[in-house]
């Protein structure tokens, strides 16, 4: 099945719910065949930009352009883009094979066409035979798959995911995730994901838009948006991260030194800075818990960077160990790899945490 | 001890159970079978089909079974032509006044049928406002009110928003997405409503029409107001008073009941302003708008004879309090045992949803007649008790859905946490889950209230004397004279009175819930 796959473009869209602006001057280009994924807390707007390129929605400001056209007026019939909902939505007052031909029905497909066409998207989700079964009948996940089956199956020019996955249990979430990789990668259909879920976004898209309160506030791929967050927000909401504020007190030697309000000295390179310009600036910056190595109090390190605490909690995850360490005050969290047959550090241990300067990310200068 | 704990909490519940179990039995289940076996058994108590056989070979019971039915389809038909379009307005669009659209709808339920029967005679009926107009000025008038014509235009503007709260409910639970989902797949307007929309709020339309249909042939102060007799209920009334409770060809009819069992607005409001103008009337015959008026209406049903408004307000709240803690106890068991015999418990308080108030009413006359009840002196029916009796029995089903909806809502965690904290089954029940179904508690009584203080069917077979009427009948009585007529319009206003003050109530505490209030 080869699909058509669109080109989207959002200009300036304002969507405003009474006083409140859901979503506010958002502009987006979408190319042909990506995956793109509106990443951000509940109420921060990505829901009212799907729908409003679905054309349930008409935005207050700014254009919709799919193909390059204007669609702004365009009912959502008529738009030719395929929704997955969050609770599936399929229709309980008909079987599976009447659901997933509900759309070429629509689209006066001819009878033959519509059966082999059903079962050939029945059979792309792995659900042949259950063409005769009521929804009601179906586990979560195979509900998910119908659904997904009756957008696909219309070849629509573009695929709209609504959190799809939430309403799974974890396993099958994950699952569900590789599926629906390979699937759009095969289709190469253009894909706009919406969801709160950080390891979902980073996992499937080819690029990210960090939303919040009605705005994007980054946009980038995955490793971009992980690896160079540029706002607070970001940092926090994608990933874990040990947040500092502190003042640059010496620059030079492609270093930056940087004290922080608790009193701790760190360095970064400034290559990658280059928000900051000199001594004395105020900057926000972020180590990630995996940057973080731990070493027994008397250890010895080639890394720069070394702050010395006390472990106040450790949580064993497997194939990691998450713990907690305190600093003049303030707590650091650090992930390290299983460090197999090794004895692990426990709570009041006195422990070095080292890093290079590069694992510094500044956020503002 | 676990073992013992479990086994008297049982204990408990499992006399609960059976004490419900014998007292529904007794006044729903036993008297709806005994009028059953009177119709199927001969002189000897053998079982016969003679009964029915003579009714169908009756034509004027054919007729009547054939009228019945008819009308009852009629209702259901214009009532839905009104209610459809309504509801889906009401649920589908946000717009000014729709809270008024919405109060308004539900207005004809707080008037009696036969009521309205009058009221709508002096408007449309043959020397009413309309045709009087008519003739002025065309010389020519229209026969609204006459026989079956009258009967079915009567009903299907006072249940049409049976039909309607039912659709709008089941309109407004149609998750967004399914329509949203059709929308995207290139499916819009009409045949969006044919293919998603119609099938999805079918299960509330089906049930608003049905309890309009079962409403509509069981109604019996209509068809007498309006003096067409050619119907079932009337036949079962006139056999049973007039031949007295030993004839079978009432019994025959009975079951055979249970067997088969903007304009609009402004037309459905139009008997709400007769009442209303005729109650400060002195004389009104003949004439567009009343020649006299008055406050000697009011002074008669307040002063000279107060018993009509007293009994009403007696009977209905005792009525009202009996189906709270019914309602209350029966959803409990329902929800939160597993005792065996629940599934019947259920059935059995939902069955006076299927049985007409007529058929009620001759099943209790046949049952307690006989035996003299204990510390009255007197048989059951020769006391107001069972006016009482038969207005519970009848509204237990709104408050068991009312009491099961609101629990529903309450998990069981939330009671298990207080037990957990130390709190007994009792107090749990006391400081949780009371205080958290109270809501449902209320609004079940007053629909119980609401609906029993315009009861006839039942309410007619049953008074034992004039003075130990309710308002329904009081009303009943004035409307046969016409210099009553006033006085009875007055009592009408106080039902009414009454009726928009329980609705009102219950608006407040159902929120935007209130038209699930009347589902059934």
């Amino acid at each position: 099945m080869l699909m058509r796959a669109a080109d989207i473009r959002l200009e300036n869209i304002s969507k405003r719910y009474g006083d409140l602006w859901a979503v506010r001057q958002i502009t987006l280009h979408i190319e042909r065949g990506e995956f793109f994924t509106f990443l951000g807390p509940s109420g921060c707007g990505k829901s009212t930009l799907l729908r409003t390129i679905a054309g349930f929605l008409i935005p207050d400001e700014g254009t919709v352009y799919l193909d390059g056209a204007p669609v702004n007026h365009v009912p959502p019939w008529e738009r030719d883009v395929g929704m997955v909902f969050q609770n599936y939505a399929l229709w309980p007052h008909m079987t599976v094979f009447e659901n997933v031909a509900f759309g070429l029905r629509e689209r006066k497909i001819p009878r033959d066409e519509i059966k082999d066409r059903v079962l050939q998207a029945l059979n792309q989700v792995d659900l042949k035979g259950t063409e005769g079964r009521r929804p009601s009948q179906l586990s979560g996940g195979q509900q998910q798959r119908i659904a997904l089956a009756r957008t696909l199956v219309i070849q629509p020019r573009a695929l709209l995911l609504d959190e799809p996955l939430s309403n799974l249990d974890a396993k099958l979430r994950a699952e569900m995730r590789i599926e629906l990789l390979k699937l759009q990668r095969d289709l190469g259909i253009t894909t706009i994901y919406v969801t709160h879920d950080q390891e979902e976004a980073l996992a499937l898209s080819t690029r990210i838009a960090v939303m919040e309160s009605g705005r994007v506030v980054q946009e980038g791929g995955p490793r971009e948006i992980y690896e160079q967050p540029r706002e607070k927000f970001v940092a926090e909401f994608v990933g874990k991260s040990n947040l500092f504020s502190g003042t640059a007190v010496r620059a030079g030697d492609g270093m930056i030194e940087i004290e922080t309000e608790e009193g701790l000295r760190i360095q970064t390179s400034s290559a990658a800075q280059s928000c900051v310009s000199g001594a004395g600036e105020r900057v926000l910056f972020n180590i990630r818990p995996e940057a973080i190595e731990l070493l027994g109090a008397g250890e010895k390190s080639t890394r720069i960077n070394r702050i010395s605490g006390k472990v106040t909690a450790s949580a064993y995850q497997g194939s990691f160990i998450e713990y907690e360490i305190e600093s003049r005050g303030r707590s650091i969290k650090a992930n390290v790899i299983n460090p197999k047959g090794k004895p692990l550090f426990q709570r009041g241990d006195e422990v070095a945490m080292v890093f290079d300067p590069e694992d510094v990310g500044v956020i503002r200068g | 001890m676990p073992v013992a704990f479990s086994k008297r909490v049982d204990w408990w519940q499992g006399a609960t159970m059976a004490a419900l179990l014998v007292l529904l039995v007794l006044f729903i289940l036993y008297p709806v079978v005994r009028v059953l076996s009177v119709s199927l058994s001969n002189e000897e108590g053998r079982l016969t089909f003679l009964h029915f056989a003579n009714f169908f070979r009756r034509p004027l019971f054919r007729e009547a079974l054939w009228n019945s039915l008819w009308s009852g389809l009629l209702v259901v038909f214009f009532g839905s032509l009104m209610a459809v379009p309504l509801a889906y307005f009401s649920a589908r669009y946000e717009f000014r006044g729709k809270i008024l659209l919405q109060t308004l709808a539900t207005l004809p339920l707080v008037i009696p049928p036969f009521v309205g029967a009058v009221a709508l005679q002096l408007i449309l009926g043959r020397s009413g406002m309309v045709n009087l107009l008519l003739m002025r000025w065309f010389d020519w008038s229209i026969p609204f009110m006459e026989g079956l014509t009258g009967v079915v235009l009567v009903q299907t503007l006072h249940y049409f928003p049976f039909i309607m709260l039912n659709t709008a409910v089941s309109l407004s639970n149609i998750d967004p997405s399914m329509e949203e989902m059709a929308q995207n797949m290139g499916c819009h307007g009409l045949r969006l409503f044919r293919r998603i929309t119609l099938p999805l709020m079918l299960p509330g339309f089906m049930a608003g029409s049905l309890l309009t249909f079962i409403r509509a042939i069981d109604d019996l102060g209509t068809p007498l107001m309006l003096n067409y007799k050619n119907l079932l209920a009337p036949q079962a009334y006139l056999r049973i008073t007039t031949v007295g409770i030993d004839d079978v060809d009432g019994y025959a009819i009975c079951v055979i009941l249970v067997i088969f069992s903007g304009l609009i607005l402004g037309l459905s409001l139009l008997p709400h302003m007769g009442i209303f103008l005729l109650s400060f009337s002195k004389v009104w015959s003949f004439s567009i708008l009343p020649t006299t008026y008055t406050l000697d209406n009011y002074t008669e049903i307040f002063f000279r004879a107060p018993h009509f408004v007293k009994n009403t307000l007696l009977y209905t709240l005792l009525a009202a309090s009996f189906d709270v803690l019914l309602g209350a106890a029966i959803a409990f068991l329902l929800l939160r045992s597993r005792l065996w015999g629940r599934n019947l418990l259920d059935a059995i308080a939902t069955l006076p949803l299927a049985i007409p108030g007529v058929v009620l009413a001759v099943g209790y006359l046949r049952v307690f007649h006989g035996w003299d009840f204990p510390g009255a002196g007197a048989p059951l029916t020769s006391t107001w008790l069972i006016l009482v009796i038969a207005y519970t029995m009848r509204r237990l089903p709104y408050t068991v859905r009312a009491c099961y909806a609101a629990l529903q809502q309450v998990h069981v965690s939330l009671e298990e946490s207080a037990q957990n904290l130390g709190a007994s089954r009792l107090t749990t029940f006391y400081k949780i889950t009371l205080p958290l179904i109270a809501g449902g508690l209320v609004a079940g009584g007053l629909i119980a209230f609401i609906t029993s203080c315009v009861e006839l069917s039942a309410t007619i077979m049953l008074v034992p004397r004039i003075e130990l009427g309710p308002i329904s009948y009081g009303i009943y009585i004035y409307m046969q004279s016409a210099l009553g007529r006033g006085a009875g319009a007055a009592l009408g206003v106080v039902a009414i009175l009454l009726v928009s003050l329980g609705t009102y109530l219950t608006h407040r505490i159902f929120g935007a819930r209130a038209g699930s209030a009347f589902r059934v």
